[in-house]
């Protein structure tokens, strides 16, 4: 899912008003950024609709930052804090957020931790209340903590029972290596059980640090008010102990290799290939968007067309692009019955191929151009995306003109501009494969794509 | 269960949603809520009805066109044909060869999907407001004039093979969801998943898909939502000559089975490779008009909504029998099931959970819940209908959901007066109705290899 999100168009907004939709510009509304004394970063922005506020809290480490062995370690941190915090014992801090009705999510990614709040506008304070206790005074009791590290790694074996949730950790396992970005977020089986209260404090201690956090609030608030109101809530929060992980980026791979992970009761083969890709604030970003709707990012994009709309091998196929801080990453996704495994494999490639040899048509531009502007305002009707965009763009200091100047850099796109992306970010000769399926089966088949490796499913781990 | 036919791109889960609204709790900004002055109810000539809601914001339409057939329409031989009609809506019309449909809606900015669920068959067109006519012109066409190519049908049962397989034969949970519904039904076309049986996809044949739509796509038979940045003056009469010339027909005959009451608990063991067991437990319940829904749907926000919910304080966290769980509550036509599923953890005995689980229901049939509950459940109802309010694509579900399932779209706007008036003292009686053993399905998922050293 986190690799979804991150990997579309992060696009976005709003509200031209009513009607005048033939040239329907792209603005981010306003917004203020306030840096509170301690190195905090908040921004602030009025957004009216609906009676709710949406709250979305970045602390720039993440799972890059789990020590070997401790695969895990930041997502069972973010998960604890709601486990008891400030005044309130876990089963408290929960009935107070329901109460509310209030959505509260906590995940990590490589780069981040990403905490996100939403309730409704009377209850500013207290869902404001309920996210600083979280952040600010979390208890790490030990029971719970365990507790939790217990059900995670459980999650990890249970997950592999289901290959679409893990395909994306056993790729970014093959593609990135030893790499920071090869370790799996929520850990392993072997990695979770041995971690406790004490690892969870230490890793809190270092990485959670006001100097490294940048705090969203978007919804119908006075901005003033809003502000006292953040800044006496997070005044005392304090520096991270460590300084921030520097992740080093990942060098694209050469050759051509794969990985296949047995699973004996699939009836599919699953599969991902390609290599690193764009990071964020790379050059180009509408010019390598366009060129993956065309090729892999709508419903009648190449790949589908090929895999699924002609030959009916596959429910879908498509591109995905997953941007973070240091290095991104980009591969073909599908999945086929074990027996049409070569068929659809070859088909993808073949497209590959084409990309390569023949380029794009001017109409198929032109159709991407007018794809990416149409449906770029649904991605940001919403608070929580409006507040999720604010602390993307300044945690990766791409500025408010990623935002307002998109529709202009699409209009700018010229099919060279495509075609050096295709060269640049859409390789064809070094491709990394990731494969679930039946070994038995598909073995000698997939051996044909590159040095293949084998593993089973069920050994624990990603590697 | 919605089944999204199309996923791989939109890949917009439209959250299946239940709405509520304004609760007279102290809460005063809730209390305004009105029906909007700018909704226009129509019926076209043809009898199609439309309902239009012009919207400021974004300059993007949601066009959500709900047909009233679903996979309750079919019968055996012909299971998952609703939801593959569904497909064969996107290849071909008359004067839109197959792939046209797509091509055409994507260049003008625009992008669509499509689910089919027990009930129901939603079609869904994102587009900029530019391209209003096209969409019209788009729907219509499929409407009135689908062609239906022998080839492409063969390839698209290619597509819902592999639709079937990845959503059901690759997902334990949903291999006992399928088990699941065919053992609480032995009479009712509820009996069959939404997809079908594998043996009935391979066998569709030209006809069936052709009668389908003869039988159930009369213009009479759907309700068009148009939601967002429109000026609906002068709208009335494009739609009549685009939609409502398409010639009404007679509609097929509706459901008449009605699924005998359960007299005694149904078992059923799914045996498979997995690392975890897992159990699901069902009840019969009444359908989505009946007046013990909303109670219904505020048990289920008790018992599995959030970490505070009963089931999960109890399982995941307490007994730490479970790893996760889930409550479902689905809108249906025909009483339908309320269902329980919890992932079983490692060394745990599924019958464990299951006891924990029946003991939750029965506290509540002898001591009802708490008034705090019954307000957290509101609360939470509350904070739903803003969060599907809060885009143009939510206003077109939830209006369409009401209009479909709870006796007409203005409803939505009275939501309130829907959950105000259900006590604590209903849902203890509510409860005592339904979760009883005797009206019980269960399926367990047995581990059959992998890691499962509690299997012996």
């Amino acid at each position: 899912m986190k690799a979804r999100t991150l990997g579309v168009a992060l696009i976005l907004v709003v509200a031209a008003t009513a009607v005048q939709a033939d040239s329907p510009t792209l603005k981010l509304p306003e917004y203020e950024t306030r840096i509170l004394d301690n190195g905090m970063t908040l921004l602030l922005m009025r957004h009216d609709g609906v009676p709710l506020v949406d709250m979305e809290l970045w602390i720039l480490d993440g799972a890059a930052a789990d020590p070997v062995g401790q695969e895990g370690l930041a997502s069972l941190t973010v998960d604890c804090l709601r486990k008891g915090a400030g005044d309130r014992d876990a089963a408290q801090f929960a009935e107070a957020l329901d109460f509310l009705g209030a959505e509260y999510g906590a995940s990590v990614d490589h780069d981040r931790t990403r905490l996100r709040l939403q309730c409704l506008d009377k209850d500013f304070e207290a869902g404001l209340e309920l996210l600083a206790d979280a952040v600010l005074r979390p208890r790490f009791d030990p029971t719970e903590v365990e507790k939790l590290a217990g059900q995670m790694a459980e999650s990890v074996s249970q997950s592999k029972d289901n290959p679409r949730w893990v395909l994306g950790d056993y790729h970014r396992a093959n593609l990135f290596g030893d790499h920071p970005y090869g370790s799996p977020v929520n850990g392993t089986e072997t990695s979770l059980p041995g971690l406790g209260a004490d690892a969870v404090k230490a890793f809190y201690r270092a990485h959670y640090g006001a100097d490294r956090s940048i705090l969203a609030i978007v919804g119908e608030i006075d901005i003033e008010r809003t502000a006292q109101q953040v800044e006496a809530a997070f005044a005392n929060m304090a520096r991270g102990e460590s300084p921030r992980v520097e992740i080093p980026p990942a060098l694209p791979r050469t050759g051509r290799e794969l990985l296949l992970v047995n699973k004996a009761d699939t009836p599919q083969t699953w599969f991902r290939m390609g290599n690193i890709g764009p990071k964020w604030g790379d050059p180009d970003y509408a010019t390598v968007e366009l060129v993956r709707t065309i090729f892999g990012g709508r419903f009648t994009s190449r790949l589908n067309t090929k895999l699924r709309i002609e030959s009916g091998l596959t429910y879908g196929a498509g591109y995905t692009i997953v941007r973070e801080g240091a290095t991104g990453s980009g591969y073909i996704r599908s999945f086929t019955a074990t027996e049409t495994t070569q068929e659809a494999m070859d088909l993808a490639l073949q497209e590959l191929d084409r990309l390569h040899a023949d380029g794009l048509s001017a109409d198929e531009l032109a159709s991407a151009k007018a794809y990416v502007k149409g449906q770029a305002p649904y991605e940001y009707e919403r608070g929580s995306a409006l507040a999720n965009t604010l602390c993307t763009i300044t945690a990766y200091d791409l500025g408010r003109d990623f935002v307002d100047g998109f529709f202009a850099a699409v209009d700018a796109t010229t099919l060279e501009d495509c075609q050096q992306a295709i060269a640049t970010w859409y390789p064809r000769e070094n491709l990394v494969f990731t494969c679930i399926g039946v070994s038995a089966e598909v073995k000698e088949t997939l051996s044909n794509y590159g040095e293949l490796r084998e593993r089973e499913n069920s050994d624990p781990g990603f590697r | 269960m919605h089944l999204p036919a199309r996923m791989p791109f939109g890949a917009r889960t439209a959250a299946v949603a239940i709405l509520a609204l304004s609760f007279c709790l102290p809460c005063p900004l809730l209390a305004q809520q009105e029906l909007p002055q700018e909704i226009q109810e129509h019926t076209l000539d043809n009898g199609m009805r439309v309902l239009l809601w012009p919207v400021d914001g974004i300059p993007n339409l949601a066009v959500y066109t709900f047909w009233h057939v679903g996979s309750r329409n079919e019968a055996p031989g012909i299971t998952g044909l609703a939801h593959f009609f569904e497909h064969m809506m996107f290849n071909g019309s008359r004067k839109y060869p197959p792939g046209e449909f797509d091509r055409t809606m994507e260049a003008a900015g625009g992008a669509n999907n499509a689910y089919t669920s027990r009930n129901i068959t939603v079609y869904q067109d994102w587009v900029p407001s530019s391209a209003l006519d096209l969409t019209l012109d788009l729907e219509a066409d499929r409407i009135g004039w689908l062609s239906v190519d022998p080839e492409v049908v063969d390839s698209e049962r290619g597509v819902v093979m592999s639709e079937r397989r990845r959503s059901i034969e690759d997902s334990n949970t949903r291999l006992m969801l399928e088990q699941l519904w065919a053992a609480a039904y032995i009479a009712h076309p509820y009996q069959w998943n939404v997809i079908g049986w594998r043996s009935d996809i391979e066998n569709w044949r030209q006809q069936d898909v052709e009668e389908f739509h003869e039988r159930w796509y009369a213009p009479n038979n759907a309700t068009m939502i148009i939601v967002g940045a429109f000026d609906p003056i002068g709208l009335l009469p494009q739609l009549n000559e685009k939609l409502g010339s398409i010639p009404a027909r007679e509609i097929g005959r509706d459901v008449v089975t009605v699924e005998p009451e359960q007299r005694g608990e149904r078992r059923i063991e799914l045996r498979k490779e997995a690392n975890l067991a897992s159990v699901v437990a069902a009840y019969h319940v009444p359908e989505t008009k009946h007046e013990d829904y909303a109670a219904l749907e505020l048990l289920d926000l008790i018992l599995t909504e959030g970490e505070s919910s009963r089931l999960y304080r109890r399982l995941v966290d307490t007994d730490q029998s479970a790893l996760w769980l889930w409550g479902s509550l689905q809108e249906s036509f025909d009483p339908g099931l309320y269902m329980v599923m919890a992932q079983v953890r490692d060394g745990v005995e599924s019958t464990a959970v299951e006891a924990a689980l029946y003991e939750e229901l029965d506290r509540i049939k002898t001591h009802g819940v708490e008034e705090r509950e019954l307000s957290k459940a509101k609360n939470i109802l509350i904070a739903d209908f803003y969060r599907e309010m809060e885009t143009i694509a939510g206003k077109a579900q939830a209006l369409g959901s009401y209009e479909l399932f709870k006796g007409g779209w203005a409803g939505l706007f009275r939501a309130a007066e829907r959950y105000e008036t259900v006590t604590a003292a209903d849902l203890q009686r509510v409860a005592a109705s339904y979760f009883r053993p005797e009206n019980r399905t269960v399926v367990t998922l047995i581990p059959t290899s992998g890691g499962a050293e509690d299997e012996s």
